[in-house]
């Protein structure tokens, strides 16, 4: 997923929160689509010709420490979509909403700071198309792009997916190369990620199942600077005309290339959280 | 509306070859997309067609393509259930 790099304009404290709950009630709620059963992993599945749907993402990224200078550290990222089938191949989708607020406390000064800072993020499009049905596969693939521009920054996101249906299983991997040109574009780095998860339909509308999503930062092109593990469970709803799926995924492995500048050896604080929450709520149009 | 298309009953005309390879591809393409395939000798006639009108709209089926897969899911209904 896209992150932009932090504005300058650092406020106290939770305006930011504040908007972002009042944007959440007042957004307008939409009347779905192909569910997604996980939320950081795509399915190969693309919808269906002529189907429109809006989709509201919430994400929460928690956790950092005070070596990294970001104690209470709390990331809300929201995003609304909205996405079309164009054919029962392509489907094209745009962020038509997309902001986040960050709040931590900085313990360098005394007494330490309350930091909060809310910042629009631009525009993106994102392309999906179905390369193969799973339906009439053994395996299915789509490849995905998602391409998006605020004025300073920009981003660039290829992604292959793939995934199958057994019975009431369902997998899923995807692989994912972020470019982000940040500074004003003066500054590249590179993201190369894996997401994967596994899901069972339980009955009754429901689906359970674990997602993994490995992150690996490589600012430069000059070797990697940290990679993490999450894993944690996922959990779907779906009725005819929405559906929503949460995944609470704690990190459970970080290292540091360069040194150990979070003071931590078992997990990377510095470019990732401890942990990583995100629901989504679609609903058909 | 397009996708309230009348019920199919028992005593339609079998499909022909061509119209059955049409339905198999139909029901793959567009009703496998969101979930495993259903059968329909697991619900009740009436069930099955309240499900058929909705699940039309979500696969948002032309009234051509709505009345070939009910008419296919009439015939599966008939046939045999598969030894478990
Ligand atoms: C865009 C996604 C989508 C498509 C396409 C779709 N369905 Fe569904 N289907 C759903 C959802 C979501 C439910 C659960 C609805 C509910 O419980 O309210 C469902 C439920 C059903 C059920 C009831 C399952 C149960 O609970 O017993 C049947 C039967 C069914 N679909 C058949 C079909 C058929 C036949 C087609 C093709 C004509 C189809 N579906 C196409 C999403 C879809």
């Amino acid at each position: 997923m896209h992150t932009t790099k932090l504005n300058p304009c650092i406020k106290p404290t939770p305006l930011g929160l504040a908007l972002l709950a009042a944007w959440t009630t007042l957004s307008p709620l939409p009347v779905p689509a192909t569910e997604r059963l996980f939320t950081y992993t795509y399915e190969p599945e693309t919808m269906i010709q002529g189907a429109t749907e809006i989709e509201q993402w919430v994400t929460l990224r928690a956790g950092k420490n005070s070596a990294v200078g970001k104690d209470n550290y709390a990331r809300w990222d929201l995003r609304t979509e909205l996405e079309h089938g164009v054919t029962d191949r392509y489907t094209l989708g745009l962020y038509l909403l997309q902001f986040k607020a960050e709040s931590f406390e900085d313990p360098a000064t005394s007494p330490p700071t309350d930091v909060s800072e809310f910042e629009w993020k631009g525009v993106a499009l994102e392309n999906r198309y179905m390369l193969l049905n799973p339906a009439e596969h053994a395996i299915g693939l789509t490849a995905y792009l998602e391409g998006g521009y605020s004025g300073t920054e920009a981003f660039l996101e290829p992604k292959l997916i793939l995934g199958q249906r057994h019975g009431d299983w369902k997998w899923a991997a995807n692989f994912i190369y972020e470019n982000e040109w940040e500074d004003n574009l003066s500054e590249v780095v590179g993201i190369v990620e894996g997401t994967a998860g596994l899901s069972r339909d339980l009955g009754g509308n429901w689906s359970l199942g674990l997602e993994v999503r490995s992150r690996n930062k490589w600012p430069d092109y000059s070797g990697f600077s940290s990679s993490a593990l999450f894993v944690g469970p996922a959990v779907n709803y779906r009725k005819e005309r929405f559906w929503a799926t949460l995944t609470v995924m704690p990190q459970v492995w970080g290292y540091n290339y360069h040194g150990n500048p979070d003071d931590n050896t078992a997990l990377d604080l510095k470019d990732n959280e401890r942990v990583l929450i995100r629901f989504i709520v679609a609903f058909d149009l | 509306m397009l996708w309230t298309t009348g019920a199919i009953t028992a005593g339609e005309a079998p499909l022909s070859p061509a119209e059955l390879k049409r339905a198999v591809k139909l029901d793959r393409q567009k009703c496998w997309r969101c979930h495993k395939p259903h059968d329909p000798r697991s619900y009740a006639r009436d069930e099955w067609n309240e499900w058929m009108t909705k699940m039309s709209r979500k696969a948002r089926l032309k009234p051509s393509e709505d009345t070939l897969l009910r008419r296919y899911f009439e015939q599966t209904r008939g046939e045999p259930e598969p030894v478990k």
